[in-house]
Formats: structure tokens, sequence, C-alpha cells
């Protein structure tokens, strides 16, 4: 299989100085902007964006012209980027902050136009430094070459932007914590209803919230039209989208690819294939939420529903591969520890229940298992998501209590001989 | 007020940037930061008054958050990756060679005010796992080794300024993605470098 | 208001207005949820999980928290269900994980909805065995309240209550995820006029009172209801005692008054009760000193006094009796015939206010129900606390709130205009033109207001506040509240038929007037700013009698003194408050001693003298005092036991407050008012909260104390002969010039604010220079 190049064509042709304004403008950058600004109208936007069907890339996969279509009216509207990127396994945000935050830009500018917005917010991650300062500079020249400020292009479009520095808090990548944190408080998710940000959500206005890659897409499908960006991939997962892919693999990095073909074939070619040629063991299709997949199961399609309908997600797009000598308790106690650390604390389950679940996956990896904790171990898991179906039920206030089940229930379903190894014997009740 | 006349300068300019004044509440905790290498009292009571809230709400939003540290760091902040890909990929031994090394546990600092040593979760660099950050500059691709030669070099040479891309080169091994072409900002404290905090510099 | 909406709960059709909270549309019904962070009076945050229910959605069952969830039309919902119950099972394990489980050595232990919702619907057996988190046992957060963080389950209340509902966020989350912790800043204690309200409405015993830590158990616990007489709101309270002693005062929630909430000093202003300084036997004056004697004996000498007709009687009486022991002075004044308006109360800022046919009096909840609030009066905060939430709850639902200067400015935070130095005068004069005040003139035109009104400070002219009354009446459809806010002043208002206050007292009373004075529950020397006036008189008058709890500056001078029953629990009767909404005041305790109700020894003196025609019995007291009123209105004991009273009843009939108008002078630089915590003699022998209000200072703007070089946070006042050392605050919200004294705080009722008073830098700091 090939990667397919839109998000990642100008960074690839111009490696010295993808990410200054010059070099954006010479492969013709906010030509769009600028021709969508003076020649074109919001509805028109909006429309190629509906028939684009992109969906967000943030992770929950919603239609992003559909979520522009339930902005409320009201004279004050924000955007917020969500460049919050910090679900395990994910770095693709990064290299579009990074190498080419002027498609960003352009993005912004295009979608304040469609959605009538003047202020916009980039809430990138505290740890991304070096990505920040790439966007902060290509914000200063933006604002310097009249793109961005008063009278965008000359036109009466007026918008101001702003860049945002989180503080370390993965949740703050959930919109409503994130708009919380950008006011100044604690990052605790809001309660949905009724603080829906398309309705309530920055300053209690309508806002749009957006991840990066998404809205890098915007200048590619307003400029060839969402009917071409529609023909990409397949039919609820079409375009293309960047993939992470780690672990285990030869090859790790970014991939921008059509979606529609397997995870094997991903891992084969454009991953370079398991390192020493080992089989792998597990995967993990979309990020530290997502339950894992068997190694038996690479055939499965890296569709949005495809993946959905073998129940895990293809949320931020991180794939990662564990080969067969992967201690997967340590691999579970991992990602369960970091849901832990990471739980805001505001749910009873989440707060209380990562943490125990931390502390058991703790004593069975270091050998102080009881036969009786992998029984609770599950009951534990469906006190936070009941039922233990997907998509998960849950007694939280977000999906993070959630996700910290997922590694749970795979290590269970599937790899429970495993995990029972690691039982002492002598301390069988 | 403890801060200086500068320093509440740019905090006021922060401030103007943001539709409400509490907005502001969290670049001037990073400002805090990288006066004090920690979140002080007294620099909560400065912020209080200048975003109009209590203090215990100050602290209430810097404990929140694990960038802004409760207790002074070292020059240094090494954080280093323990999430899932890194775990996979031997995280663990590039834990114990900092440790060993700085003779510090988790969230410990020595006395000399050189080294904070911290296991952290996912910093975005898992292609290149495992991975660390120097002041929130990220190395990628470590091994052991070169992960040891990093810490005796930041030991020697003690940097005022901290560079992504010129520790890439020395120490560091596979990357998420191309780095391209080498970038000389940097960091000058355990706080982001950022230009609107005014902790960034190029390196000549 | 739109139609009910149906909705069906485990198969029972229930109805509710549209919009409510599915908790309590269900809890309306009958069907309780159980939860842990919800409270009716706070913003609901669905934190604890507790309260999931099953909703039907078009994409199968839902788990949902009834706390936040509006009920809709149709909704199907399953409280009960297996999903349901194993949630609820599960957050309790959750809750119990890390909890101490110390409830032998827990106040809360007995009344705890952790522990009750453990019985009915915990698991068995805990499966945690791991180890617990731990902190450091309780922590004290301020004087009076103590923190103990293992046993806080992240409700939320507290820190709720204080953003939302007080608005002194001193208490907060601090950390995230599992180490989050409930805190105040270091010192920066939980200093809030209405912290006690986290101890109660804390579902477990992690916030407690210093007061009643260890005291009791909850099922050794009597209990009654009454109402607070602390200030003019008249919170209604549950009295709790065990073994005769008042261990502990909660609010009651009455929708229409304090809805749940009271003031520290209500809550906490009762250990004096348990005083053994209270006096416990008649006394009478002696040559050199006081001796017991007994109440006959007082009788048969106050009788003789009274007997001869010649000789005239005035009463000075405390804003703090109830309805029928103000009705039985008045009755027992008319009965002594020599001459009317005899009665005083001991109130410093007294004026006619606005009461009269054609002015329509305000109940508390139509502060909610205006388009704007417009305040000029002592500062609610420290005079009417749980108005002040009341005005605070108005405004975050979108009332407009105009304020004037220069008092209530904790408000004036949140309020949408604030006149201060400019317009108002350091005099409280409006300077300017109020007609042509933009923004007052757009708030109220034409639109619903509510305005609280009183003095400001008790220099300021009747004039000045009349000027704004007069405003307000021709150009909004007003309401008013009158701003008076000594404890059962409206009731004193309705009962007495006239009364004048201590103005009045100080210019009228004099030993030609008076030849027995009988001070009740009033101590005027010592906190009135008449006091060296009143001083005077009281000492040239040949007989006093003080009728009181302990021995203080005023009883001290007295012939007679006679020990009585506190209104707090120690007796019954009625209280009405701001909005003439009389409720019930119950007795919980015996009196001490020999001590009675103040109705109970004019009725034995009646008695003695062998007067006729007086009210018998507490129920004839009770009816008389409600003479004029409609049947069906009549707060009589009867009514208001009636379960549809327990809240009171309103009754606005017109008071006659006949005071004199000349205005009170004082120098342009000072105003004098309340804090809610002073040296009063029930809060000095109130152990808990005696401390708070032990501080002495005066309040200022920077500039003013600039001018006057201090720079040491001391100063002296200087008087005459007299010398006081106070710190001085700055106020920022003051004028420039303007000084704030605390009346109610020790030593202030030795200035005489007429005069100068100077204001020097400390010796201290002078001592230093000369160095
Ligand atoms: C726990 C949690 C973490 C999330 N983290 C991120 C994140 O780091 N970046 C992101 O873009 N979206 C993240 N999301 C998804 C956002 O809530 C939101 O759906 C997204 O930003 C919307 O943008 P999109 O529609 O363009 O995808 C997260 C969601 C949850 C529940
Ligand atoms: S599920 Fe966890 S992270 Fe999400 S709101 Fe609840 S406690 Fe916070
Ligand atoms: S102290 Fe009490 S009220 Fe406050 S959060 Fe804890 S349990 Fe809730
Ligand atoms: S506000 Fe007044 S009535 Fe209410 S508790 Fe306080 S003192 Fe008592
Ligand atoms: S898992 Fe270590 S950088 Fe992402
Ligand atoms: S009571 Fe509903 S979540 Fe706590």
């Amino acid at each position: 299989m090939k990667e397919t190049i839109l998000l990642t064509k100008h960074m690839r042709e111009n490696p010295e100085d993808s990410h200054l304004i010059k070099s954006y403008e010479k492969s013709n950058g906010y030509t769009t902007a600028k021709k969508t600004l003076l020649g074109s109208s919001p509805e028109k936007v909006l429309e190629e964006i509906k028939a684009s069907n992109i969906r967000g890339r943030g992770g929950a996969g919603f239609p992003t012209g559909v979520k522009w279509g339930f902005l409320a009216e009201n004279e004050e509207r924000y955007l917020v980027i969500n460049a919050d990127e910090s679900e395990p396994g994910t770095f693709k945000d990064r290299i579009l902050l990074e190498r080419d935050p002027h498609q960003l830009i352009e993005g912004i500018i295009i979608t304040c136009f469609a959605a009538n917005i003047k202020n916009a917010f980039i809430y990138i991650r505290g740890e991304y430094a070096k990505p920040a300062r790439r966007v902060q500079s290509a914000v200063e020249q933006a604002y310097q070459n009249g793109y961005l400020g008063k009278n965008i292009f000359g036109s009466e479009m007026d918008l101001d932007l702003v860049v945002h520095l989180g503080a370390g808090a993965y949740i703050c990548g959930e919109e409503t914590a994130l708009l919380n944190s950008l006011e100044g408080r604690r990052g605790e998710p809001r309660l949905k209803p009724p603080y829906f940000p398309a309705v309530k959500g920055l300053y209690m206005k309508p806002t749009l919230v957006n991840n990066v890659e998404t809205i890098s897409s915007v200048p590619w499908i307003v400029e060839n039209t969402g009917e071409e960006y529609n023909k990409l991939g397949v039919e609820g997962s079409t375009g293309t989208r960047i993939f992470s892919l780690s672990g285990h693999v030869n090859s790790p990095g970014n991939y921008e690819i059509e979606m529609g073909s397997t995870f094997g074939d991903f891992v084969e070619t454009l991953g370079g294939g398991i390192r020493s040629n080992k089989k792998v063991k597990a995967y993990i299709p979309g990020g530290a939420s997502a339950p894992w997949f068997r190694g038996d199961q690479l055939d499965i399609k890296m569709t949005i529903d495809d993946v959905a309908n073998n129940n895990s997600m293809l949320g931020s797009g991180a794939v990662v591969m564990m080969d067969e000598d992967t201690n997967l308790v340590n691999a579970a106690k991992s990602i369960v520890s970091f849901f832990a650390h990471e739980s805001c604390g505001q749910c009873t389950p989440c707060r209380e229940g990562t943490t125990w679940l931390e502390m058991i996956l703790d004593r069975v990896a270091s050998g102080r298992g009881r036969t009786s904790d992998l029984e609770l171990l599950l009951d534990i898991c469906d006190n936070i998501s009941p039922g233990l179906s997907w998509p998960p039920k849950m007694t939280t206030i977000c999906p993070l209590g959630p996700s910290a089940v997922s590694p749970i229930t795979s290590l269970m379903k599937d790899f429970r001989e495993e995990v029972e190894s690691m039982i002492p014997t002598k301390v069988l009740l | 007020m403890s801060w200086d006349e500068k320093l509440i300068k740019q905090a006021k300019k922060i401030v103007k940037l943001y539709p409400q004044k509490r907005s502001a509440l969290g670049p001037l905790l990073h400002l805090a930061q990288s006066k004090d290498g920690y979140i002080s009292d007294d620099s909560v009571s400065v912020i209080s008054e200048l975003v109009g809230i209590t203090e215990v709400q100050v602290k209430s939003v810097s404990t929140f958050y694990s960038m802004y540290k409760q207790e002074p760091t070292g020059k240094y902040l090494l954080s280093v990756c323990k999430s899932i890909s890194c775990e996979i990929n031997n995280s663990n031994s590039i834990i114990d060679v900092v440790k060993d090394f700085t003779g510090l546990n988790n969230n410990e600092t020595d006395e000399e005010g050189l080294f904070t040593f911290e296991a952290v979760e996912c910093i975005g660099a898992c292609g290149g796992a495992p991975a660390i950050q120097v002041n929130y500059e990220t190395v990628e691709g470590l091994s052991t080794e070169n992960t040891l030669n990093l810490c005796e070099w930041l030991k020697n040479e003690t940097p005022d300024l901290v560079v992504a891309d010129e520790l890439q080169n020395k120490f560091g091994g596979t990357k998420s993605f191309d780095w391209a072409i080498a970038d000389n900002s940097g960091t000058t404290g355990s706080v982001p470098g950022f230009q609107t905090l005014n902790t960034t510099k190029d390196k000549k | 208001m739109s139609d009910n909406v149906k909705i069906n709960v485990n198969g029972l059709q229930i109805e509710s207005e549209p919009n409510k909270l599915l908790i309590e549309a269900c809890e309306d019904s009958g069907i309780h949820i159980p939860r842990f962070c919800w409270h009716k009076r706070l913003d609901p945050v669905g934190m604890c999980r507790m309260c999931l229910v099953e909703i039907e959605t078009p994409r199968g069952k839902m788990l949902v928290p009834s706390c936040t969830t509006e009920v809709s039309d149709e909704m199907v919902v399953d409280t009960e269900s297996e999903i349901v119950k194993k949630a609820q099972e599960g957050v309790l394990e959750f809750l119990l994980i890390n909890h101490p489980l110390d409830c032998p050595i827990c106040d809360k232990a007995g009344e705890c909805p952790l522990q009750d919702q453990t019985m009915a619907y915990g698991p068995g057996e805990s499966r945690f065995v791991e180890e617990k988190r731990h902190f450091e046992k309780p922590i004290p957060i301020s004087e009076i309240i103590l923190l103990d963080r293992e046993r806080c389950i992240l409700c939320a209340r507290c820190t709720r209550f204080s953003d939302e509902i007080s608005g002194d966020p001193l208490i907060e989350f601090i950390q995230r995820g599992n180490k989050t912790e409930v805190n105040t800043f270091p010192n920066e204690p939980f200093k809030s006029y209405f912290s006690g309200n986290t101890v109660q409405i804390c579902p477990v015993g992690a916030l407690t009172s210093t007061s009643y830590r260890f005291k009791a158990r909850p099922w050794d616990l009597k209990s009654t209801r009454s109402t607070c007489n602390g200030c003019s709101m008249g919170c209604s309270v549950e009295l709790n005692s065990s073994q005769n002693k008042m261990l502990r005062i909660l609010g009651v929630d009455n929708e229409h008054t304090n809805q749940g909430w009271l003031c520290d000093r209500g809550r906490y202003n009762f250990e004096y009760l348990n005083s053994d300084q209270r006096i416990k036997a008649p006394l009478k004056k002696t040559e050199s000193d006081r001796e017991e004697t007994t109440l006959q004996e007082v009788y048969s000498d106050l009788s003789k006094i009274i007997e001869d007709r010649s000789n005239k009687i005035t009463f000075l009486l405390g804003s703090n009796l109830t309805n029928e022991e103000f009705t039985s002075f008045n009755e027992f004044s008319n009965k002594l015939g020599n001459h009317d308006n005899s009665i005083y109360l001991n109130e410093d800022i007294l004026f006619k206010g606005f009461f009269d046919e054609n002015i329509e009096n305000a109940k508390i909840e139509d502060l909610n129900k205006s388009d704007a609030i417009i305040i000029w009066a002592e500062d609610l905060k420290e005079t009417l606390p749980v108005l002040y939430l009341r005005v605070r709850q108005a405004v975050k639902n979108g009332v407009k709130l105009v304020i004037f200067g220069h008092t209530n400015s904790t408000l004036a935070d949140i309020a949408d205009v604030y006149y201060s130095g400019e317009t108002v005068s350091n005099n409280f004069e409006i300077v300017k033109d109020i007609s042509k005040l933009k923004e007052i003139k757009e708030f109220i035109k034409d639109k619903n207001v509510t305005a609280i009104l009183g003095k400001a400070s008790p220099h300021q002219s009747d004039q000045s506040i009349e000027k704004l009354f007069t405003y307000l009446k021709d150009n909004a459809n007003l309401k008013l509240l009158n701003a008076f806010n000594g404890g059962n002043s409206f009731g004193a208002f309705q009962t007495l038929g006239s009364v004048k206050g201590n103005r009045e007292f100080s210019s009228e009373v004099s030993k030609e007037t008076t030849d027995l004075l009988f001070v009740v529950g009033a101590d005027p020397i010592g906190k009135s700013i008449f006091s060296s006036n009143i001083k005077n008189i009281i000492n040239e008058i040949p007989t006093v009698v003080a009728l009181d709890l302990f021995m203080h500056e005023t009883s001290e001078l007295a012939d007679y003194i006679v020990p009585t029953s506190s209104t707090l629990g120690e007796k019954e009767g009625t209280f009405t408050n701001i909005e003439f909404r009389t409720s019930r005041i119950d007795k919980l305790i015996p009196s001490p001693g020999q001590a009675l109700s103040d109705w109970e020894f004019i009725s034995g003196l009646s008695n003695f003298c062998k007067f006729e025609g007086m009210s018998e019995s507490l129920t004839d007291l009770n009816n008389k005092s409600f003479d004029s009123f409609d049947l069906d209105t009549k707060p009589t004991f009867d009514n208001l036991d009636k379960p549809r009273n327990l809240d009171g009843i309103i009754n606005t009939s017109v008071p006659n407050i006949t005071t004199t108008d000349e205005s009170i002078e004082f120098s342009d630089s000072f105003f004098v008012g309340k804090k809610l915590y002073g040296d009063k003699v029930t809060e000095r022998h109130s152990k808990s909260i005696s401390l708070l209000g032990s501080s002495q200072f005066i309040e200022g703007n920077e500039s003013t104390f600039e001018k006057y070089k201090l720079n040491s946070g001391k100063c002296i006042l200087v008087q005459e002969n007299i010398e006081i050392t106070v710190s001085y605050k700055i106020n920022p919200s003051l004028p420039d010039g303007l000084i704030f004294f605390p009346k109610n705080r020790r030593n202030m009722n030795k200035l005489d604010f007429s005069k100068n008073i100077q204001i020097l830098p400390s010796h201290s700091m002078e001592v230093l220079n000369v160095n």
C-alpha cells in the first residue's frame, strides 16, 4: 500500500522551511483562504465540508459538517483548536503543528469565515514546547502579513488567534475539560447535557472545538471541493488520515493514508513489518483508550466502522503493535496507570476505580496477585462500564473512566491464561 | 507584590490576550514556574490579584496540572516517558539509568538543584520510543548508553538553554517523524520555552 | 407556566413540572433516589454518581444521573433496575475503599448519609485489600471548623456553597484524580460568615464544628423547630439539645426565608446559654454591693413604687423579646396609665421608615422576581446576613442590582451599579440629581423593583433616604423592605403600637420623666452610640430594674436584677421578621436557676399589684398580640402549628414608629455601623465565636489613612481623656476622608461621634521614631 499525500504534501516538498510563511506561500498557501474570504460565502464553505463527509480526527469521529451546522446563533462565538494530543501512541498533530503550522492557520481562517467567528484559540498541550513555538511564530507572521487581525486579505473579516499552552493534563483533550482549562479552571469535563460546546461552550458562548488534523484538512477540501475529498477512502471514512504507528515495528512514524486497507497490510508495508520478524501478540488500533485486537485479527480494515464493528475504535489513529514477547500484564498496567494518573477525579467510579485497578494490576504484575483478583478486576470494570459492552455504557461523566477498562477486558477476554500464569499458586484462595 | 515590574508588565500583557481575565491563569502559572522553578505561595497571591480570584482558587487550578510544580525543581527537569509505546520499548531501563545517575526517585530533586527526575505519561514521541524531555525539549530514540551520556553532558556542560534539536542530534536515535530542518530554539528553565512566556531563546 | 409533564417511573405514572430535575420530580412523588453530591440549593454537578437511573432512549436504555437530567414528557425511568442497583453498590464500594470507617468516633454517625446509604444500598464485605489513602486527621481550617480529609467523599457541596452561595470561595479542591482533597490556602483560613452551612450539608463527618465536636450522638438529641432571633431575617432553625444543654443549631429549609442557610453567628451564638456566668437568682443593690433576693421581694418593692400613682414608669426594651412579651409590656404600661409612649426600643437606627397603606411591602422572595434590586442601608452582610445571600441569589438569577454607598461593599462587587463617592457624600446625602443618574433610570423605569432601604449610618438624615424612596416610587413598580435589622424589631413595631428608639430615649428621658425604669434584655451603655448620655440618665433615675441573662455595663447599674430566660430555646412565643412573617419561637431546654420569661415576670408583678384584666397566659398574650389581624392570617399558636403554616404567616399591618426627625450630628469624617460579630455579652460567652468579634479596628481607604500618617497597622483614637488603640483596615470602597467605626466592638461605646476624635499613629511607632 502507498500513502496518499494531501496534508503532508507541503512539508514533504519543502523539508527545509515548510513552517515558514514564505515557503507556505510558495506552495500556494493562503490562496484558498483569500479566494474564499473575497469570493465565497459561509454557506458555500459549509456545503463543501458537508460534501466531503470528513469526520473529526480527535477521536470521536463526529461528522465535521454536522458539528458546524449545530453551532448556535450568537453575537459571540469561538473556535478552539484541540491540540492537546496526549492519547498514548498518538503524535500526528505534533507533525502538523511543527512542520506545517500555516496550513492549520489557513484552515482556521476559513473555518471562522464559515462560522462567523472572530476569536479563535489553539490549545496546545504544555509538553509540546517546540510545536507551540513554531505555531506562535507562524501566528505572528500571519498577523504581519495581514492574514490575521483586522480586515483579513482586505475583506470585512476580523479574526484574532491566540496560542494557549496547556500544563500537563490529558483530560484537557476532552473538549469540555479543554474549555474549562482555557477559562482558567480545573480541567474537569462538563456535563453534557447541558454544556454542549456548540451551545454553551467557552464563556458559555457557542463554540466549535475541532482537532488540529480536522481543521488542517479544511484548506484542501475547500480548494479541491468536498466531492473530491469524498472520493478518497471509503464510505463513512472518507479522505486521508494520518496514522501514528509505534510499538515493535521496524518503521514507526506518521503515515497519511486513505482509510480502507487492513492493519496487517499497513504494518507490513509502511511499517516495515514487526522487528526481528516476530509475530504480533496484540495491537491497539486507535490509541490507549481502544480495546486491543489479537495478533490473528490483522485483517480488520482500518475504517471507523470496521473497527467499531469489531468492538474497538479507530480513535485518535494511533496504532501500537505488541510482539509475541510482550508482557501484556505490564502493558495493561501501563495503560491503566495512565488513566488513573489522568483522571480528573470528579466521578467516584473513575477516581476510585482506576486507582484500585492500578493497585491490583501492580500486585499481579509483581507476583503478589490472588486468584480472586481476576474476577475482582472484571467486576470493578463492570462498575465503571456496566455490562462491559461496546460501545461502553458509563457510570461516569466522560469516557476516560471507561477507557481504563479497555486493556483489562482485552486482557481477560483474550489473554486470561497469561494473567493467571502470573498468580502464584501458593496464595491461591 | 513580589513580582518585579517587568514580570508584572508581561503578566498584564498576557491577561489582555483573553476576553476574560481568568483565562490568563494558566499562562500566569507558567510565568510563576519560570520565575522560581515552582509555584510559590507568593506567586499564588500575586496571580490571585491579577486575575481577581481567591488564592485557594489559584491553588486549586495550579495543583490540577502536572506541569505546575509545587516544590522547587532543579535546573533540568528530566521527564522520562513510561506510557505504553515507551513501556514496551524498555522505558524502564531508561528510567533506571536516570535514577542511578541522579540518585533520585520519582519526583525528587537533588540537593544541588541540578536535576529533578520524573516518570511521566506519553509525551507524543511514541514513534521514537523510548523518549525523554529535558525541560520539555524532546529527545527520541534513546538507548541506555545515550541516556547516560545525556545526563553526563548536562551535568558537565550545564547549558542555560536546552535545545531539542541539539540534544536529539547528540543523544537521540529513531524519531517519530523527520524533524527536517534543524531548529536552534530552546528553553530557558523548567517550563516550556515559549515566546509569550519569554522562556525561549535561539542558540547562536 | 407551561403544562406539567407525565413521566413513567418504575411503572408508575407521575406528574412533574417541566424542566425539573428527575431526582426532584421523583422525590416529590415519594420515590427516593440515593444521592451524595446533589443538594436542592446548589447547582448540580453530577459527580458522585450515586443517583444513576436508567432511562429509555431511541438507542436503548441509558444510565444517566437523575440529578442532572431534566424530566421530559413521556420519559420512561427505572430507578431500581439490576444495572442501577449494581451501579449504586459499585459507587458505595468505591466511596468506602478509602473511607476510614471511624464511625465510632465520628460526629456524623447516626445521621450520616454515607452510613445510612451503605446500609440500604451498599455491598456487604469490602474487597479492598490495598493501602487506604491517608491524610493528617482533622485539621482546623478556621476558628470554628475542622476538616478531616480522610472522611471526605469529594462531593463538592462545601466548595459549591462557598463559591455559588456565599461568594467567598476559600475552600476548594486541591490536586486531581485520586489525590484530590478539599482544603484551604495556607494562612488563609475558611473565614466566612457562612462557613457553618458547609458543616451542615457535608454528607459525611469531614467538616465538623468545634462547638459540637464529640458533644453528642444524634440518637441522644432532643430537637425542636424555632426561629433565629439574631437579626430581623428570622431564619428557620432546628434546635438540638442533650441533657438539657443546647448543643447545636441547624438551618431549616424555609423556602420563603433562609432556604436552609444560617449565618455563623445565628448558628454558633448559643453557647452562652450554658454559661455559668448566667444570672440565676434575683439580685438587689445594697449600699456597697448586691445581694441575692427573691422574686417576691422584688415584686413587693416594685409594687410600692407602682402603687404610688404619681410615679412615672418607663421601659427600655431589647429587640430580642417575643411578640408576646412585647404585648405583655404594652399591656402593663397601658395599665399603669400614667403616660403613653413610655416604651423605647434599644435601637440606634430607628426612624419612621416607609410604612403606609400605599407602599407595598416586599416579600423576600420578591427579590428573585423583580427586575432590579436597589439597596441603600446598613451593610446587609453584617446586619442581615442571610438576606445578603438572598440578594446574591437574585443577582445570580439575572436580577439587576444597584447599590448606594458606602456600606454594602461586598455586594458592590456583583452590583451592576455602585454609586459611591461622586454620588453619595460622606454625610450620606445624594449630591446629584437622582433623576439624572442614567444607570438607575435604565434599570428601574417602569420595572418591578424591590428596594431595601434603611439608614446606612445613624447620622444619615431621614430626608436623604426619602429622596431616593420618592424617586423610586414615582418611577418604578416598587416593593420595599424596610431594612431594620435588630432581632424582633418588626414584632415590636406591630405589637407595641408605637415605638421610639435610643435617640429619643437619650433626649426625652430623665429623672423628671421617670421614677422607675425597666431595662429589658438591653445593654445600651455597652453598645449604643448614645452610651454616655444613657449612662447619665440611668444613673440619675431613682429605681432601675434590669431583666437580663448576664451582668453587663447596663445591668451593673440596676437596683434590681432579675434573671430571665433566653429567647433562644428557653421560652415559647412568636417572632416577626423583616417581611412581617410571623413564626414560632419554641422552648427546648429549661432556664438556669430562677430565670423566668419576661412575660412571666410582668405577669407576676401585675398579680402582685392586683391589676385586673391582664392576660393570664402565654396563649392569651399570643391571641392579644394579633387582635386586629384577620382570622385566617392570625399567627396564633394554633394556626402556626398547622403543617402548612410551619414556615410562618405573613401579615402586614402598618406600624407606627414615632421617632423625632432631628438628625444626629456627626463629623463628616465618621460613620458607624455594626459588624456581624461583636462583643455583646452573649457573644463573649459563646466560646467558639467569642474571638471573632474581639478585634478592634477602624476602616478607611488608603489615601484617608495616609493623611493621618498611619503606617504601623495600629493607631490611637483620642477623645478628651479617652485613648483607644485599634488597628486600621484598608477598605478601598470607602470614599476619601470617611472612616468607619464598628460600634459593636469593644470600647467603641466610649467614643462620642458628634465630637472630634483624633486619630494618631500608635505609640509604639512614636517610640520607634524617638529612638
Ligand atoms: C478523554 C478524552 C481525551 C481526548 N483527547 C483529545 C485530544 O487530545 N485531541 C483531540 O483532538 N481530541 C481529543 N478528544 C476528543 C475531543 O473531546 C473532541 O471530540 C474533539 O476535539 C473534537 O474535534 P474533532 O471533531 O475535530 O475530532 C478527547 C476525548 C476524550 C473523551
Ligand atoms: S470519567 Fe474520570 S476523567 Fe472523566 S469526568 Fe469522570 S473522573 Fe473526570
Ligand atoms: S468536605 Fe464534605 S462537603 Fe466538602 S467535599 Fe468533602 S464530603 Fe463534600
Ligand atoms: S441571618 Fe439573622 S436570623 Fe438568620 S441565622 Fe443569621 S442572625 Fe439568625
Ligand atoms: S508512549 Fe512514550 S512518548 Fe508516547
Ligand atoms: S447525586 Fe447525582 S451524581 Fe451525585
